[in-house]
């Protein structure tokens, strides 16, 4: 589960990082996803390797069309209409996902056969748990190169650092927060795809994925990509651990807790330094 | 020096590593204008936040009317009277002309959510003299004919002239007017100029900002020279012109940079 | 802007309320209105809080939801009077509002939003988990919610209960108003301009924001009890974040900073579902539509299109006066 948080929280750091804004819809590129994935895998018996592509293409290019529909024709927008416009768009995602597969909930099998688990130390585990995490660290691996090595990433970079200065060295800016939201709902969809065996497609569970997804974001120290994934997994932990020891009610309840905490008391995060000084961006 | 305001005594100011107001002590006296000069980057926008309360000093003590005010809050210290203008015009562009100097009676003034709410008979007269009050200081600036208009249609020189009214219906002991001539030109300038002697005749005394030069040695009382965050001299405007180190330090860069 | 006299509108309000049962004589529709007045209560708040001073709350629902909880739980398990219940409802949110909202609206933004919006989730997920307080998922099921009693009578119709709610919105109304027009919603309105700049007039702004928020809390409580004695049945459903982006959506519809907009964006978004019925459960695809629309084309709200509308028509008469003048 944390590892999808992570997932989610590089989401939201990649296009906060390119545009500062806060994508409240990221939560619905999981949720979508893990539909999509169902439907291609289950119902359509699309290969797996097959469907999982094509989840993560649809999700992108979902994210494409709500940056270029929404957010592209926007000039100066205040920060309340970024986030009522994100709303917006995670509402009509919601309501259109439920409009085309209805109000069931969805599953599928493990990736790698029907309920298999691996004994570890006593513990069952089960396989799609290393499933998950392999895609985490394949997306991890792959944002460290893509930053790091690529002319496109390096752009990226800059672009988060400082936006007119990369502008001036003819950085086309514009086409940098595009391509952030398309990356960011490819994260997005991937998460989703991945989650589908074990906690089921619902068209309502996309609220929960954002908000928690953010929370591991801000724990982390926005912007943070190694924050991101650290924070994701100690909300994982910590919401597994709430379940087990206090009450499965207050499981939802917990990273929330963890949310505003960090944010009255250390909004730069746990691991954000630099971070403190963007918030006054704002 | 009679009468002191406004004393620092070794105020620094750290971002880091970098130590933008560093180690500045100086008093300014009842009724003076006093002006902090130097070169872009040399402190002195940060130490007149310090000085505003907008920012904590790192080190050191900052007295108003020989009252210990180093850690007050920007709010606190506005309603002890020291009160800024800012080098980018900040007016409530969602009000009045009239309202916006209505605010700077704020802490001249009482009414909360509950008798605001109510409308008590004191609250009204409140709200009268408030309104009658701010109308003497718009006739100062000669704005009491644009009242109700929103402040934001005003033009720019009148939205500068609006500043001051606002930060004098404050009634300031000391008035911080940070690069009050930046964007006007010289006849503008001049008639900033005259209004701050006219301000300063009216009991209040002044701290400048200002990178015109013209500006600063034809209404300072005394001139304090930063460099780096540190004070290299202090005077009178004549002093100033023939200290050796201002020179360089102004005419060294300015020849560094032809 | 000219100065303008706060109370012709009220008073033409004022009759429009008044008179209105005259002309919607079906109690269904008259429902509809009851609810728009307890809606308009909460959206009144919230347009304080964002259209004067700025602040982003995307956690209102929870505190609508207090105070209908407040209002079930202490007239049906501990059998208070309704108006203690009610009074007590609006403490306890202010006193949350008052611990939530002083971290909390330090924070600026996107992080604003976020906060508040987490806040409102942990609060929904309380009334979802204390079964044996508030009766969990399936609602406050353990005592009906008696009716509430005004002087000697007791608000049971449709009729009786259009009137005590608009009553009531109608005096807090006028409160609001006189908030508005008077030194605090100046100081409000001047933390929405320039944070930085009312600090430097003297305004405590941290002190005012919280004020606010409390307020606005206070006013969502009150039209949570009015909401259950209403309804006279509480479930956490209503209360979640949905509503609370519908509240937004209430007030930015209506038009930012106008308390006549908060009020009449209310009533369109109660109203509109109401004959968009027959697109049952499509209404969240219409609502995710309607919602996308205005941000991208109007986000001055209906309130503020038309005011911009009028002040073209105005300017144009004015242009030929100063030419003249000139």
């Amino acid at each position: 589960m944390g590892s999808i948080y992570a997932l989610a929280a590089l989401g939201f750091n990649i296009i906060y990082n390119a545009t500062g804004i806060i994508n409240f819809a990221q939560g619905e590129f999981v949720m979508l996803g893990a539909m999509l994935m169902a439907y291609f895998a289950a119902v359509l018996k699309l290969p797996l390797l097959l469907a999982f592509i094509v989840v993560v293409l649809l999700v992108a290019c979902v994210g494409l069309i709500l940056e270029r529909g929404c957010i592209h024709p926007l000039k100066n927008p205040s920060i309340l209409v970024l986030v009522m416009i994100t709303i917006a768009a995670s509402i009509l995602l919601k309501g259109v996902t439920m409009f085309i597969a209805g109000k069931e909930v969805h599953g599928m099998e493990y990736f790698s056969g029907e309920n298999t688990v691996v004994d570890m130390g006593g513990a069952k585990v089960p396989t799609q748990t290393f499933w998950i995490l392999g895609v985490l660290g394949v997306v991890v691996c792959g944002l460290v190169i893509f930053f790091n090595l690529t002319l496109a990433g390096k752009a990226m970079r800059a672009c988060a650092f400082d936006r007119t200065a990369a502008s001036l060295m003819g950085i086309p800016t514009k086409r940098m927060v595009m391509f952030s939201f398309f990356l960011s709902a490819a994260i997005g969809g991937m998460a989703g795809a991945v989650i589908v065996p074990i906690s089921m497609a619902d068209y309502q569970s996309g609220a929960m994925f954002g908000i928690k997804g953010f929370g591991a974001a801000v724990f982390g120290g926005l912007g943070n990509n190694f924050g991101a994934v650290s924070a994701g997994l100690i909300l994982g932990i910590l919401e597994a651990l709430t379940a087990g020891y206090l009450s499965s009610h207050y499981k939802d309840a917990l990273p929330l807790a963890v949310l505003l905490l960090v944010l009255f008391v250390k909004p730069s995060g746990l691991f954000g330094s630099e971070a403190a000084g963007r918030l006054k961006k704002f | 020096m009679a009468d002191p305001i406004l004393e620092l005594k070794d105020v620094c100011r750290f971002f880091g590593g970098v130590r933008a107001v560093d180690g500045v002590s100086f008093c300014v006296s009842k009724g003076q204008i006093k002006s902090i000069i130097g070169p872009n980057g040399a402190g002195k926008t940060t130490l007149f936040n310090v000085i505003a309360g907008n920012m904590k000093p790192t080190k050191g003590n900052i007295r108003l009317q020989n009252r210990n005010v180093t850690m007050l809050p920007d709010y606190k210290m506005a309603s002890l009277g020291v009160t800024r203008t800012f080098q980018t015009i900040k007016i409530f562009s969602n009000m009045t002309v009239l309202e916006n100097v209505m605010i700077a009676r704020h802490p001249r003034s009482r009414a909360g959510f509950f008798s605001a709410a109510f409308r008590f008979p004191w609250m009204r007269r409140e709200e009268t003299s408030l309104i009658r009050e701010s109308r003497k200081y718009l006739e100062f600036f000669d704005l009491l004919g644009k009242a109700d208009h929103p402040a934001h249609t005003l033009p720019f020189k009148e939205q500068r002239l609006l500043e001051f009214a606002r930060a004098l219906a404050n009634e300031p002991v000391i008035l911080l007017a940070d690069e009050p001539a930046a964007g006007l030109n010289t006849r503008e300038t001049k008639d900033i100029a005259a209004l701050i002697k006219r301000i300063r005749d009216t009991g209040v005394t002044v701290l400048l900002v200002e990178h015109d030069m013209s500006l600063v040695m034809d209404i300072s009382d005394e001139i304090l020279v930063l460099d780096f965050g540190k004070k290299i001299a202090e005077g009178t405007p004549e002093h100033i012109r023939k200290n050796d180190e201002v020179i360089a330090v102004y005419l060294g860069r300015r020849a560094e940079g032809a | 802007m000219m100065k303008r006299n706060i109370y012709i509108p009220y008073a033409v309000f004022l009759m429009i309320v008044l008179l209105a049962p005259m002309f919607v004589k079906n109690p269904y529709y008259l429902g509809v209105l009851v609810q728009v007045g307890i809606f308009s209560l909460v959206t009144m708040g919230l347009s304080l809080l964002m259209g004067y001073a700025g602040q982003i709350s995307l956690g209102h629902a929870a505190f609508f939801g207090m105070g209908a909880y407040a209002s079930a739980i202490l007239t049906g398990t501990c059998h208070w009077s309704p108006w203690l219940a009610m009074g007590a409802g609006m403490l306890i949110t202010a006193c949350v509002a008052w611990f939530v909202g002083t971290p909390s609206l330090k924070l600026k933004g996107h992080y604003l939003a976020m906060a508040t919006l987490g806040f409102g989730l942990i609060v929904n997920i309380f009334f979802l988990a204390e079964v044996d307080l508030t009766g969990g998922p399936s609602g406050y099921t353990f005592a009906r919610i008696p009716h509430i009693t005004f002087i000697k009578w007791t608000i049971k119709s449709e009729t009786s209960s259009y009137y005590f709610v608009w009553g009531i919105l109608l005096v807090i109304l006028l409160l609001t108003l006189h908030i508005i027009h008077s030194r605090v919603g100046r100081a409000l309105r001047s933390i929405h301009a320039d944070e930085e700049a009312a600090r430097a007039m003297g305004v405590n702004t941290a002190q005012y924001k919280v004020g606010i928020f409390i307020l606005s809390g206070i006013y969502a409580s009150l039209a949570g009890s009015l909401y259950a004695h209403y309804i006279r049945f509480v479930a956490p459903d209503p209360f979640g974040l949905m509503e609370s982006v519908l509240l937004v959506t209430m007030v930015i519809v209506g038009g930012m900073g106008s308390i006549w907009g908060a009020i009449a964006g209310a009533a369109l978004l109660i109203i509109l579902p109401e004959a968009l019925r027959f697109f049952q459960d499509y209404n969240i695809l219409i609502y995710g539509a309607i919602l996308l629309f205005i941000m991208l084309f109007l986000p001055g709200g209906i309130f503020g299109g038309s005011q911009m509308l009028w002040l073209l028509i105005r300017k144009i008469p004015g242009r030929r006066q100063e030419a003249k003048d000139g």
